[in-house]
């Protein structure tokens, strides 16, 4: 076959040459399609490059040539070629190609940063580059071609292609807000702030992206303030605390509204100020200017002022004005009260207060010092005012003294006393004291004022009386200490009462007596005027008198004279019949002797004076005090006998005794106006007087006190040991018996008994 | 189909091979997305990365076996073409066709591999394996391969010069 193969193949060239061509055009199509294919895709693949950018970033963590990919929007719109360090270390390029489709981010506008995670507390973004890696995003393209560009470091905080709304909020410190922070007008989250940095000016600014559908509620006097991200109240009722949101909660919140009409709309890019809190925002009346001697405690930003107790307004700034030695605050009210400022207002910085007089305007501790506008009775709108740094107390002294009622007290001394101190009507602090001044006649004199509103409770008949600071009453058994307030444990005050029936209301500059406590206050009575032969323990103003040993008066005065004591005394209202002539005065001491042991309360309460009163009509103002105390079992009222002899050992004091049983005592030993007598004042008491008759028989009976005591009575063995003796009497039997004895019968004491007045045993009838 | 046929037909199978190739090679096979990190991955890039992960030897025979070997069936088939109508290495010809056609048998075992990989290699977010345009050239580069050597029958090495020389 092979021969006839080449034969052929001689014979035919021509054909087979054609044939050949024809085979080669057909098959040659592979290749030219496999190039045609090849070289599409290479050169596809070159036009599908954009344009070579170097964005320049202070440093590109995880960014690595040819693999980390430039998105926009999301999609993959480049690839990072390369990344070198500038030279001058500080910064890095990273040239990267863009697809071709993507070549229009090559434009000035664009702006470039790196995809990072952030978590932190308030962020939590680039989430996706945990993943994906790090990458370089790009954003608001525009502008002409520009391929350098510098890239950020944080990416935009909104999507930096929605045209938000941007306005400006500058203050002098803008704390814990931050880039990120939502915006809320009325609660509705409006938009977030999407720069916070400093201002060419050295003020804290922020950038603020309002999402266009709510950029009309930006009105030029818009105001803004922060949100804390929690509030907490600390309230009467408890503890409220406010968290406006979650975001909030992360890192709180701006707000912002218009106070009062609505302005018109803010211009993009508007400069607002900012502040610290609502309370600062709302106050947005006009600058009112306070002027202070001192201020501290006021708080810039921070203090109130307060109306009735309703916060109108705030402090916004302090300058000092050393020129005039004031603190110049400026003040803005609320606008809805604005109307408040004229020219009588008045401005009053009211602080806690913990001092000696008392602690006051304790919820200041908590809610800080604030100012009080008080109106005053209105008049012109004034922008300039003088400020008063007083104490709440003071305040209300102030406003005491405006519209008080007041009265002038007048006292030979004033300790203890001052400026402010309290004025208690029943326990209730009533008014107080205004001034400590010295009268026309060189006596201290307190000026003080009641409030309007106790102005009823001062009668013209009203005793006054210094409050002591610690008042420790003691008695028998009992231990009352009796602190009338913080204040006035040491500044005191001053109380006063009606006692009796009130006169009619005291009237503006009554004057009236302060006396130095309520005792001697209630002692209204003319004074008392009682002798003593020795005035051991007596104490001015402290020592009492005691009737049946109730309280009914005092001491006012204790003064020597002519070797005698003179104790002035006050009674009581109400205790005249004590005046009595005839009424026995007497210092209780305590003692102890083998009588027995007295007055031991004394030793508690003090030397007091009892007294007994007499039984005369008549009133005296001067007595002789008894030294002995008349033992309790003589009524006051008892029977008055005389008993004369010429001599005696008997003193005052000493028991009388009938059948060895003591029926009275010897409360006067006296001579008589010739001399040659003794006389003796005895009181029988009334439950006995039937058994002293007219022809009755008094002896004295210390003399037997050893032979009869022993053996008799055993009663009488301890009266005989009365150092003052003692005296007996016996009454005849039957007819003999004389008719009773009259108030003051007089008889003999003889020194020593007949044998039959022993013996006597009279029946005796009852009256 | 005629002797010449087989003949021209190889030749311009091995010739679009080798067209082929550049882009076989150039263009990523591949695309392993694991945990996020995007890798277009060349043939080349592929054994780098083998490489640079310490796998040394498994790099050496991915070379060889991905890179040389379809470049030395290009290149042996060429030579084999090249003698075609002359009498010399006949053997030698005829030995290394025998062995291009055995081992042809196992030319497409990267593809295969590749496409179990995109098969088996979605596993989410964490990480998934994409044949890239890459692939596609280096499948038509080993089918021209692989059909170019088959078509050459060895008979044709025996073939007598004449045709070509007149």
């Amino acid at each position: 076959m092979n021969p006839d193969f080449r034969q052929d193949d001689k014979k035919d060239h021509g054909q087979v040459v054609k044939n050949h061509q024809r085979t080669v055009a057909w098959f040659w199509i592979f290749p030219v399609l496999a190039a045609l294919a090849t070289a599409w895709l290479f050169y596809s693949n070159w036009a599908s490059k954009g344009p070579r950018i170097e964005i320049v970033f202070e440093e590109a963590p995880g960014i690595e040539p040819g693999k980390t990919r430039l998105f926009y929007r999301g999609v993959n719109s480049g690839t990072v070629e390369s990344v070198r360090v500038l030279e001058d270390l500080k910064s890095v390029a990273v040239k990267i190609r863009l697809e071709g489709f993507a070549s229009g981010l090559a434009s000035r506008d664009s702006k470039f940063w790196i995809d990072r995670p952030v978590i932190s507390v308030t962020e939590l973004t680039g989430l996706e580059s945990i993943i994906r890696g790090n990458s370089i995003q790009a954003g608001t393209p525009g502008g002409e071609p520009c391929y350098q560009f510098q890239g950020h470091n944080k990416p935009p905080i909104i999507s930096p292609d929605t045209e938000a709304f941007s306005v400006w909020v500058d203050g002098a410190e803008i704390a814990f807000l931050n880039r990120g922070t939502p915006i809320y007008h009325r609660g509705v989250r409006v938009g977030v702030v999407s720069q916070k940095t400093l201002a060419p000016d050295g003020r804290a600014t922020m950038q603020l992206s309002i999402e266009p559908a709510y950029q009309s509620t930006i009105r030029d006097n818009s105001r803004f303030w922060a949100v804390p991200w929690t509030t907490v109240s600390l309230g009467q009722g408890g503890i409220t605390i406010n968290v406006p949101g979650v975001d909030a909660l992360l890192h709180g919140g701006l707000a912002y509204d218009q106070f009062g009409n609505p302005g018109k709309p803010a211009d993009a890019n508007a400069r607002f100020s900012f502040h610290a809190n609502e309370a600062a925002a709302r106050a947005s009346g006009p600058v009112l200017t306070v002027n202070f001697q001192e201020a501290r405690g006021i708080r810039a930003g921070n203090t109130p002022v307060s109306y009735l107790g309703h916060p109108i307004g705030l402090v916004e700034s302090l300058t000092a004005d050393p020129a005039n030695q004031i603190v110049r605050a400026s003040v803005r009210l609320q606008p809805e009260f604005q109307n408040l400022a004229t020219a009588s207002a008045t401005f009053t910085l009211i602080q806690p207060q913990i001092t000696l007089q008392g602690v006051a305007n304790l919820d200041t501790l908590v809610s800080g010092p604030y100012l009080e506008l008080d109106p005053g009775s209105g008049g012109e709108p004034a922008t300039q005012f003088a400020g008063r740094t007083v104490s709440d107390r003071e305040w209300q002294h102030i406003r005491t003294q405006r519209d008080g009622l007041r009265v002038r007290l007048t006292a030979d001394n004033l300790p203890n006393i001052d400026r402010g101190s309290p004025v208690y009507y029943r326990g209730v602090v009533v008014g107080t004291v205004l001034e400590k001044i010295l009268d026309s006649k060189n006596k201290p004199a307190l000026e003080i004022a009641i409030r309007p509103e106790f102005r009823a409770s001062l009668a013209s008949n009203a005793r006054f009386w210094r409050v002591p600071a610690t008042s420790v009453k003691a008695g028998p058994g009992v231990l009352q200490v009796d602190i009338q307030g913080l204040e006035s444990l040491v500044n005191g005050g001053v109380a006063f009462d009606v006692f009796g029936s009130p006169a009619k209301t005291a009237n503006n500059g009554d004057a009236f007596r302060l006396f130095s406590d309520e005792q001697t206050a209630r002692a209204s009575s003319a004074p008392v005027r009682i002798r003593f032969d020795n005035g051991r323990g007596l104490v001015a103003g402290r020592s009492q008198v005691r009737y049946l040993g109730v309280p009914v008066g005092i001491v006012e005065s204790v003064e020597p004279k002519d070797g005698y004591i003179f104790a002035i005394a006050r009674l009581d209202e109400g205790y005249d019949f004590l005046r009595r002539e005839g009424s026995l005065f007497s210092v209780v001491r305590p003692n102890i002797s083998l009588q027995g042991i007295t007055g031991l309360e004394t030793l508690v309460s003090g030397v007091y004076i009892e007294v007994v009163p007499g039984i005369s009509k008549k009133l005296a103002d001067s007595f002789v005090g008894v030294p002995t105390p008349i033992t309790d079992n003589v009524l006051p009222t008892g029977l008055n006998l005389r008993l004369t002899t010429a001599n005696s050992q008997i003193n005052i004091g000493a028991p009388i005794l009938y059948k060895g049983i003591p029926v009275g005592q010897i409360t006067e030993k006296n001579l008589s106006n010739d001399g040659r007598e003794v006389v003796f004042h005895a009181v029988i008491d009334r439950k006995f007087d039937q058994l002293v008759r007219s022809n009755s028989c008094f002896w004295d009976s210390s003399g037997l006190k050893a032979s009869v005591g022993i053996l008799k009575f055993r009663i009488q063995t301890e009266s005989a040991l009365a150092p003052a003796g003692q005296i007996s009497f016996a009454t005849p039997e039957g007819a003999a018996m004389g008719s009773k004895a009259k108030d003051g019968d007089s008889f003999t004491l003889y020194p020593t008994p007949k044998p039959e007045w022993t013996n006597w045993n009279p029946s005796i009838p009852e009256d | 189909m005629t002797d010449r046929q087989r003949f021209d037909l190889s030749r311009i199978l091995v010739v679009t091979g080798f067209i082929l190739y550049i882009p076989a090679n150039f263009l990523p096979v591949m695309t392993i997305t694991i945990t996020g990190e995007v890798e277009p991955l060349t043939v080349m890039g592929g054994v780098w990365e083998l490489y640079d992960t310490g796998l040394a030897p498994v790099a050496l025979i991915v070379f060889l076996a991905s890179i040389m070997v379809p470049l030395m069936k290009l290149s042996s088939m060429a030579w084999i073409l090249s003698l075609h109508g002359t009498p010399v290495h006949r053997q030698r010809r005829m030995a290394l066709h025998g062995f291009l056609m055995r081992i042809g048998t196992w030319a497409m075992i990267d593809i295969f591999l590749l496409s179990v990989l995109t098969a088996v290699g979605q596993i989410g977010i964490l990480a998934s394996v994409t044949p890239e345009s890459g692939a596609l050239f280096y499948a038509a580069m080993l089918m021209c391969n692989v059909v170019g050597t088959d078509i050459y029958k060895p008979w044709l090495i025996w073939q007598e010069p004449k045709v070509q020389t007149t």
